[in-house]
């Protein structure tokens, strides 16, 4: 089987990878629907750069395939190759080569030919905002400005699926930012996106879904809201009330499935075990007892929490 | 978001300029080589070196011309002295670096995931290398023509000095550019600097010693019809830039596609053009010597191939699986050319056969009955043949084998291990038991140093070939299934191809 149809851009099925007596990968499945951006995340070790090189048909599997768009990354690699754009930890400038030759060169590599290859260049050079640094050279590019070289030529191709290990590793707040904002457009675009970052914050903005990895085998996968609603029993409601949150910290106290009660001036926030039903009816015994409630919202679970409360930092 | 190069702008109606259409159609490393190679440091201090040296040549003729200075060889072979660095060094060196900065940092990584292949990747190299040879020796193009309107050098002598020049330079840098890519193997990584460095400085200080003396012969040449040699050399020199190539696109090749096959046509490729080279030079006589002094040399220079390939895993990647051919018949030809350990195997049978059957068959050429020393020469590669396919066999058996981590190495250090002991294990004996090593005797039989040297220096034990050849047998057979599983793999890959 060399192919199949689904929904999903990317199909991981079963994939183990081992470098002698470690197994980089363990018997990892998860699928990722299409136009969706999905963070990939876990402990230094876990296995994402290896699962990503498989995926870029970089690496190969001991056992198991992946499915890109429904072809098998193990029996078509080229076929693979030309929806993938993958963009690996580290950047490779070529010396005495400036910007626009580079993405002039990488842009034939993937066989673009006369205007569409200009146009394509020009359209990668401004969507990354390099405009201003077409004549700089590529080796004399800060971090930033390499980074987002590198996702240029990532793009040139037009690809269905960007892989991206770690692309904001080693940038400022500034460039950070400005990535993440990059990432946003190509999310919006309709690109399917699999990016590892140990910032989870920011994957949290960025993401659709998240993959966790520990020590080469998937502790959860799926989308962040579906992660963050089975990961635990307790879930975080934050309540804000006019006049001081005293009475309503105290109210709290003394109902069920209710722990961890913290108030500040205006805002009660507490744990609750409870499901939607006895969420409500907390609410409604609130309003009874005479609190009065502007607002009552459950905190939805951060990259973090989940990362935190499914790993346990084991390393290989 | 119109800009996101997500869906591609359709192709304008204006026309492109004439470069733009022409340069869609080269190679994009060559251009990227070029681009390179211009804005370094290398080639303009390259060019200002050479007007420099032109310069100061030109002054030498200007202050001898009072002494009725009138020998254009006196000029070219200076002018050749100041070339040979830059085209055997200075470009080759170029390649390598470029080569070498290929596969740091994953840059290949990118390549790959590219349309470009491994070959076109190195093509596009030594064309960008070609180009670059002839520019610099434009750059003495005016110097040149000085020397023949100087008179004492012929135009023939000039442009195949210049052509060597030029050959020389395209070999250094495929040379260059295989060891480059050899670095890819990290314990190789100083070794092939060191090696290349001092092999391309070795080559220089040669060429440029004997500048003189090559000028005379080549000069000596266009007097004469007999311009053999100077055509056997430049095609000898076209075909190691060929196989050189042929390295290095295999070594580029992702691991896990298929890497082995340009490996082991290599050593055909090689015994095709060394048995095209001695049939057009030498005599029916000399190509029976050749015969077998070529295998003889397969045996032993084929080594390093032979334990790379049966030292291979067993099965086929599902990449390389996609490769083989859909027809039956070829699929069952290129089964030894196919990775895995046991076609590996396969491969070196295969080897073994066709030179030593093409050795036989020169012993049946008219009017080259083989000469005395043939009589030494033909037991001692036959020996030499059967040692290297016990041990490769055995190589075999243990990569099969082998427990745990790094088979391949385990089964490397096992076969070491074992040679050492079937040659200093019998001496130890008799050293125990006589005090002394009493000559050869049956347990020395698997020691080649001991066993071929009495039986070719001293024509002792004659029956020692027979056992040999018999114990090759018993290998063959041994490993025979393992041959026909990797055979029925190749067919197995080749049926499911065409369903």
């Amino acid at each position: 089987m060399t192919s199949l149809t689904s929904d999903a851009m990317l199909e991981v099925r079963a994939l183990t990878r081992t470098y002698g007596a470690v197994r980089a990968v363990d018997n990892l499945s998860f699928s990722m629907p299409r136009g969706q951006v999905w963070g990939f995340i876990g402990p230094n070790g876990a296995g994402k750069t290896t699962t990503m090189r498989i995926v870029a048909t970089l690496d190969l599997p001991d056992t198991g395939d992946v499915f890109i768009d429904g072809i098998s990354a193990l029996v078509e690699p080229r076929q693979v190759r030309r929806r993938v754009g993958f963009m690996a930890d580290q950047f490779a400038p070529y010396p005495n080569l400036t910007v626009r030759p580079y993405l002039d060169f990488f842009a034939r590599a993937y066989g673009l030919r006369g205007r569409e290859r200009i146009a394509t260049v020009d359209s990668v050079v401004a969507f990354c905002g390099l405009t201003d640094f077409e004549s700089r050279p590529t080796t004399g590019l800060s971090k930033g400005m390499g980074q987002r070289l590198h996702l240029a030529k990532t793009l040139l191709h037009d690809p269905k699926l960007l892989i991206l290990d770690e692309p904001t590793a080693g940038l400022d707040p500034r460039a950070r930012i400005e990535f993440r904002t990059l990432l946003g457009e190509l999310a919006a675009a309709g690109k399917s996106v699999l990016i590892s970052s140990h910032i989870l914050s920011e994957l949290q903005e960025a993401c659709d879904g998240v993959v966790v990895l520990e020590r080469g085998k998937m502790v959860v996968a799926g989308s962040i809201a579906e992660v963050g609603k089975g990961m635990n029993a307790h879930r975080t409601v934050r309540a804000r009330v006019l006049g001081p949150a005293d009475a309503a910290e105290r109210f709290c106290l003394t109902q069920p499935d209710v722990t961890r009660v913290n108030a500040t001036a205006s805002e009660v926030a507490f744990d609750f075990a409870g499901d939607d039903e006895a969420l409500a009816a907390l609410l409604a015994r609130t309003l009874a007892a005479g609190v009065r409630v502007v607002e009552f919202r459950i905190e939805a679970a951060s990259l973090e929490d989940i990362f935190l409360q499914m790993t346990k930092g084991r390393l290989q | 978001m119109s800009d996101v190069p997500v869906t591609k702008q359709p192709p304008q109606a204006e026309r492109l300029s004439r470069t733009e259409r022409w340069s869609d159609r080269v190679n994009p490393i060559f251009l990227r080589e070029l681009q390179q190679a211009f804005n370094g440091k290398a080639f303009v201090g390259v060019i200002f070196g050479s007007m420099a040296a032109i310069f100061l040549i030109g002054l030498m003729i200007a202050l001898r011309a009072d002494q009725a200075f009138e020998n254009g060889r006196d000029v070219f072979i200076p002018v050749l002295m100041v070339l040979t660095p830059v085209m055997t060094m200075v470009l080759p060196m170029q390649a390598f670096n470029s080569m070498q900065h290929e596969l740091r940092e994953g840059a290949v990584d990118q390549l790959l995931m590219s349309e470009l292949s491994p070959r076109r990747i190195v093509r596009g190299k030594l064309l960008a290398a070609a180009l670059l040879a002839l520019v610099f020796m434009a750059t003495f193009a005016p110097l040149l023509a000085v020397t023949y309107l100087l008179r004492g050098i012929d135009v023939f002598t000039i442009g195949v000095c210049l052509l060597f020049s030029f050959l020389c330079a395209l070999g250094a840098a495929a040379v260059g550019m295989a060891m480059g890519a050899i670095t890819m193997i990290k314990p190789l990584q100083q070794v092939a600097r060191v090696g290349v460095s001092a092999g391309l400085a070795g080559l220089t200080l040669v060429v440029m010693g004997n500048a003189w003396g090559i000028v005379r012969d080549v000069s000596r040449l266009s007097s004469t019809s007999d311009q053999q040699a100077l055509v056997a050399t430049a095609v000898g020199i076209a075909v190691g830039v060929v196989l050189m190539n042929l390295i290095a696109a295999a070594v580029l090749t992702h691991p896990y596609e298929n890497r082995s096959t340009p490996f082991r046509v290599f050593p055909f490729g090689l015994t095709v053009v060394a048995y095209g080279m001695a049939w057009w030079m030498g005599s029916p006589r000399d190509v029976t010597e050749f015969a077998w002094i070529w295998a003889l040399a397969c045996c032993l220079g084929g080594l390093p191939f032979f334990i790379a390939a049966v030292t291979e895993s067993r099965t086929l990647s599902p990449r390389v699986r996609t490769l083989v051919p859909k027809n039956r018949l070829l699929a069952l030809l290129s089964a030894p050319f196919l990775p895995g350990g046991d076609r590996g195997l396969l491969f070196a049978l295969v080897l073994g056969v066709c030179v030593f059957g093409l050795a036989g068959l020169m012993l049946r050429i008219p009017g080259a009955p083989p000469p005395s020393w043939m009589s030494r020469i033909m037991p001692m590669s036959g020996m030499v043949c059967c040692y290297v396919w016990i041990w490769v066999c055995v190589l075999r058996g243990l990569r099969g084998n082998a427990p745990g981590q790094k088979p391949r190495v385990r089964a490397i250090i096992g076969v070491v291990l074992l040679f050492i002991l079937a040659c200093a294990g019998p001496a130890i004996f008799d050293l125990a038991t006589h005090g002394q090593i009493v000559g050869w005797s049956w347990p020395h039989l698997m020691n080649p140093f001991f066993t071929i040297g009495g039986r070719i220096v001293n024509s002792d034990h004659p029956e020692a070939l027979p056992v040999l050849a018999l114990i090759a047998l018993v290998c063959l057979v041994w490993r025979l299934p393992g041959m026909l599983a990797g055979v029925k793999e190749v067919l197995e890959a080749s049926r499911a191809r065409s369903r």
